[in-house]
């Protein structure tokens, strides 16, 4: 199977306490990760981004629709596979460190001769070596956060949920946390994380999923992203007839700009098709420039600001 | 089986190094110092007077500690967020829940047993003997206590707020300890009505006047192995079906 998590028309109703009138918050929501991608859902607060993760860990339970890890629906067993680090690490703070991924290993179900081999290597591997015998309430939110991803790896899971892992970091500590992700991406395993903050997003996932008011509104492969989606040819000594030629081509629009003819092509596959329409009426084609959308633009219309 | 032993470790642990906990202990600590000074000033015999109160103090500051930390248990994880971290695991609710019932358990056995050591080492001073009668009815405490926490983890499931599951808890403490005299309403004869109502009530509120067996002992009787059994089989019955329930609730419980 390609996919490791597979969301299919995902609906959740919230109850009002008292008049149990339902308030949707997710709508239809369908999207997959891969084996082994890095998938970002983007979205403002208030999205729906927590209340997926929260419906994909079983904290809460769906309107309707169907979530399948590894091809089989969710139970509390097949958690073995997933790792999660929640928005606000809260963890038992009259732990130590070194407790409390004891404890986790302990319910993760690594055997007792295996557990602490384990709780050493990813100490090691989130730097937390220096602070095994800490207290957690001791610790900055830095450091938190990188028990927070500890307790995730533990359990060497297949899937790995990160809600807002960046939130409340300062830069140094926003691209160790990128670092310490594209590292466990590349040894395999799956992650989903959420976030709002646009160049983490970039910088480190195969795919995005533009999440607004519960619903998600696109899902862009960041690949292709890279690809210029749009051209812009600037042409002089355009005469009427060129200019109408060119605009009777399907979505092309031509504005002149302090002389010059700007020909607008939503497509790479009209550019030579402009091109032979310009020589033809004997344009003269003084640049081609490829336009992108950025992933901001494409949020930002989604969001509707 | 590990899973449920790590949780109830870990809410030992918290219970361990919760203040709460020691406030109460030493406030029952000098309760059973005050009734050791007025039993020295009693008329009669003083060491039964001293057995008497210490032991209903001990009994009385374990139903404290139960409901006070039973009730909180459950709200705590909800409120600090922490149950997220632990729900995230591969960790049934029951096996959270019953997690955290056995470790208040164990937490509550150790204070139980640690207070009638203490007093049986007192008495020991005065009477030049250890008297094993202590330890029994302790035991019988613990017992008792079992259904309380059972009561806080049932009323925790199923309300919000630790006030409201703590005063349930409290009322059921209450109504248990006494069961016996809705016997008295059946003996009086009383109206259809009033004979219904009192036998739903005496089949489900629990007998928690079994377990007070403290007087019995201190005056010199004894209770039978078959007896203490009994107390066992009924503790464990009624505290089972009650965190029966209560996981059911539990497991329907969402996490917004």
């Amino acid at each position: 199977m390609e996919n490791i998590l597979e969301i299919n028309d995902l609906c959740k109703d919230y109850r009002s306490d008292w008049t149990f009138r339902p308030t949707r918050v997710l709508s239809s929501l369908g999207f997959s990760i891969r084996r082994g991608e890095c998938f970002g859902l983007l979205g403002p607060n208030g999205a729906g981004k927590t209340t997926t993760f929260k419906l994909i860990l079983g904290f809460l339970r769906p309107t309707s629709g169907t979530i399948l890890f590894d091809g089989r629906p969710l139970t509390a067993a097949a958690r073995e596979g997933i790792g999660f680090l929640p928005e606000h690490p809260y963890f038992y703070e009259y732990l130590s460190v070194d407790e409390t991924l004891e404890l986790f290993a302990t319910l993760y179900g690594i055997g007792r001769a295996h557990r602490r081999k384990r709780i050493d290597e990813v100490v090691e591997r989130v730097g937390l070596g220096h602070k095994r015998r800490a207290s957690l309430r001791s610790l900055s939110k830095g450091l938190m956060q990188r028990v927070g991803v500890a307790q995730a790896i533990l359990n060497r899971p297949r899937l790995l949920v990160l809600d807002e892992p960046m939130s409340g970091l300062d830069p140094v500590g926003r691209r160790q946390m990128r670092e310490l992700i594209r590292e466990i991406r590349d040894q395999g395993t799956s992650v989903i994380f959420s976030s709002h903050i646009l160049p983490d997003a970039e910088a480190l996932c195969e795919r995005v999923g533009i999440l607004t008011s519960g619903q998600l509104r696109e899902v862009i492969e960041l690949a292709d992203h890279a690809h210029a989606d749009h051209f812009e040819i600037a042409v002089r000594s355009v005469n009427g007839t060129v200019r109408g030629a060119l605009e009777r081509l399907e979505g092309v629009s031509v504005i002149e700009r302090e002389g010059i003819q700007i020909v607008h092509l939503p497509g790479q596959e009209l550019v030579d098709r402009a091109i032979d329409v310009i020589r033809e009426k004997h344009g003269s084609i003084q640049s081609i420039t490829p336009r992108f959308t950025s992933l901001e633009e494409r949020f930002l219309h989604h969001v509707g600001r | 089986m590990n899973k449920i032993l790590a949780l109830a470790l870990n809410t030992t642990r918290e219970a361990i190094r919760n203040r709460v906990l020691y406030s109460i202990i030493a406030f029952a600590i000098l309760m059973v110092g005050i009734s050791a000074i007025f039993g020295s000033a009693s008329i009669g015999d003083q060491t039964r007077y001293i057995k008497d109160f210490s032991l209903m103090s001990i009994s009385l500051f374990g139903v404290i500690i139960a409901v006070t930390l039973g009730v909180n248990l459950l709200h705590q994880e909800l409120s600090k967020k922490t149950i997220l971290n632990t729900l995230s695991k591969p960790v049934a609710r029951w096996q959270f829940l019953l997690g955290k019932f056995f470790g208040l358990l164990l937490t509550l056995s150790a204070v139980i047993l640690g207070m009638a050591l203490g007093l049986g080492a007192f008495l020991t001073l005065l009477e030049g003997r250890f008297d094993s009668a202590i330890l029994v009815v302790a035991f019988a405490s613990l017992l008792e206590i079992t259904v309380v926490i059972a009561f806080a983890m049932f009323f925790s499931s199923l309300v919000v707020t630790p006030t409201l599951a703590g005063m349930f808890t409290i009322g059921c403490f209450i109504a248990g300890r006494s069961t016996q005299y809705l016997d008295y309403f059946v003996a009086q004869g009383s109206s259809t009505i009033v004979q219904v109502i009192t036998q739903i009530l005496d089949a489900i509120l629990p007998r928690l006047d079994y377990f007070l067996i403290g007087d019995r002992l201190v005056h010199g009787d004894t209770i039978s192995a078959a007896n203490l059994l009994y107390l066992v089989g009924y503790a464990a019955a009624y505290s089972s079906v009650l965190l029966l329930v209560a996981a059911g609730l539990f497991s329907r419980r969402e996490f917004k």
